[in-house]
């Protein structure tokens, strides 16, 4: 391809008016050039018109991608946000039954179930139970007595293992029966109707979790 | 995203200042990194295309290399050497990775042929729909192989007439490309102007 120097000081002249968007007859501006300085000119109206159409696609769809690895990254599973809330509250000089007696309080549990809840939250706790079972009302209750934004709580209940550093979480989906081989606790086997206690752990696992 | 254009290194230093703090602004950092995604966009894209990709390939893998970076500034804390090179890195492998899973050589030309045939019906013959002015299934594999042609020239240049060109290629305007480079905007368009000159000897004598 060759190019006289008059016409590429017009090409450069053309781009500005593009850019400006003054619509110069692109058709009539080729019209005046020969064969090579036309392909030329055209493959770099053609690759930036595609490059840029292509850009704006990429940039515009990123957005949700960032927050959601953002999100991902930063999250850590409930039990480790419970063990470093709970760290932070024994060395500011709190007891932990107290701790745990207040969360149930909070969640407006029953006197005669607290045994029971403290049960539940000591193996939510080491990660005994699955904490995407875990309802808004407990994790409320939890914000409430631990002072940790509730976002937070519920960004860890939904991501149950820490990702590891070779993991891509936004694109790695794990397999039917590849999610755990930690086994984890049901609610307790009886005849009656799960109670208040059974349904604040285990009310939002889907069926057959 | 912010209208605030970091560079490289700026956004690094944000990134690494925030992430001292206990409660980073993830909000500013993530706003900052808008400038490095539109670069780093720009440099999947180029080699994307000079690769010969389809266009959704190409934005599939530059997204996946924005997030694979974002990904690394996040995990590393914004302790990430540097970007072009981190990027890099992982064009190289998700192109890899593409490569891969392509049937070769001969399935790339496939797919430059296959499309000029969309300007054809199902009945092999041409459709009425497309507009009597539309450039014709050879011109348009013409045009890929001239803008192929073109991006392999870009990237064979001078490192200076590259920058330039590619800025143009990427739709940035006179002004954002002085800017860009940090020249007055006479001497943006007459380095355009040399980098064009040049650009246009090189195909010449390629041919």
């Amino acid at each position: 391809m060759t190019a006289e120097n008059d016409s590429i000081t017009a090409f450069v002249d053309l781009l500005e008016a593009l850019d400006r968007g003054d619509h110069p007859s692109v058709d009539e501006f080729m019209a005046g050039l020969d064969e090579d300085d036309r392909r030329l000119f055209r493959a770099i109206l053609n690759a930036r018109s595609e490059l840029k159409a292509s850009k704006k696609r990429v940039l515009d769809s990123l957005e949700p991608f960032l927050m959601q690895t953002e999100a991902l990254c930063e999250s850590r599973s409930l039990p480790e946000v419970l063990e470093e809330l709970e760290r932070q509250k024994l060395d500011a000089g709190e007891d932990r039954e107290d701790l745990i007696s207040r969360i149930a309080d909070a969640a407006d549990v029953p006197d005669h179930m607290q045994d029971k809840f403290a049960d539940y939250y000591q193996k939510l706790s080491y990660g005994a139970i699955d904490p995407r079972g875990v309802t808004p009302r407990l994790l409320d209750a939890i914000s409430q007595t631990m002072g940790a934004a509730v976002n937070r709580l519920l960004a860890a209940a939904s991501v149950p293992f820490r990702l590891g550093p070779q993991v891509e979480p936004q694109f790695t989906r794990l397999e039917e029966g590849q999610q755990e081989s930690i086994p984890r606790e049901q609610p307790e086997q009886k005849e009656e109707e799960p109670d208040l206690v059974d349904r604040m752990f285990f009310g939002d696992l889907p069926d057959g979790e | 995203m912010s209208d605030k254009c970091l560079s490289d290194e700026e956004f690094l230093d944000l990134a690494s200042k925030e992430f001292s703090q206990a409660q980073p602004n993830m909000e500013g950092v993530r706003q900052g990194f808008a400038a490095v995604a539109d670069r780093i966009t720009d440099r999947c894209l180029l080699r994307c295309k000079r690769d010969r990709l389809p266009d959704s390939d190409a934005e599939d893998i530059a997204q996946k290399v924005c997030i694979g970076v974002w990904q690394g500034v996040i995990k590393n804390r914004g302790e990430v050497q540097s970007v072009p090179a981190f990027t890099m890195k992982i064009l190289g492998r998700r192109l890899a990775d593409y490569f891969a899973k392509r049937k070769g050589k001969e399935g790339r030309k496939a797919d430059i042929l296959s499309s000029a045939e969309g300007l054809y019906g199902t009945d092999g013959k041409p459709r009425e729909d497309i507009e009597a002015d539309s450039p014709g299934p050879v011109e348009q594999v013409m045009d890929r192989e001239d803008t192929e042609r073109l991006l392999s020239a870009v990237n064979e240049i001078d490192a200076e007439d590259r920058e330039v060109l590619q800025a143009v290629l990427m739709g940035g305007t006179m002004n954002e490309i002085a800017q860009s480079l940090g020249i007055e905007l006479g001497a943006a368009r007459y380095r355009l102007d040399r980098a064009l000159r040049r650009l246009s000897q090189k195909l010449k004598n390629s041919r």
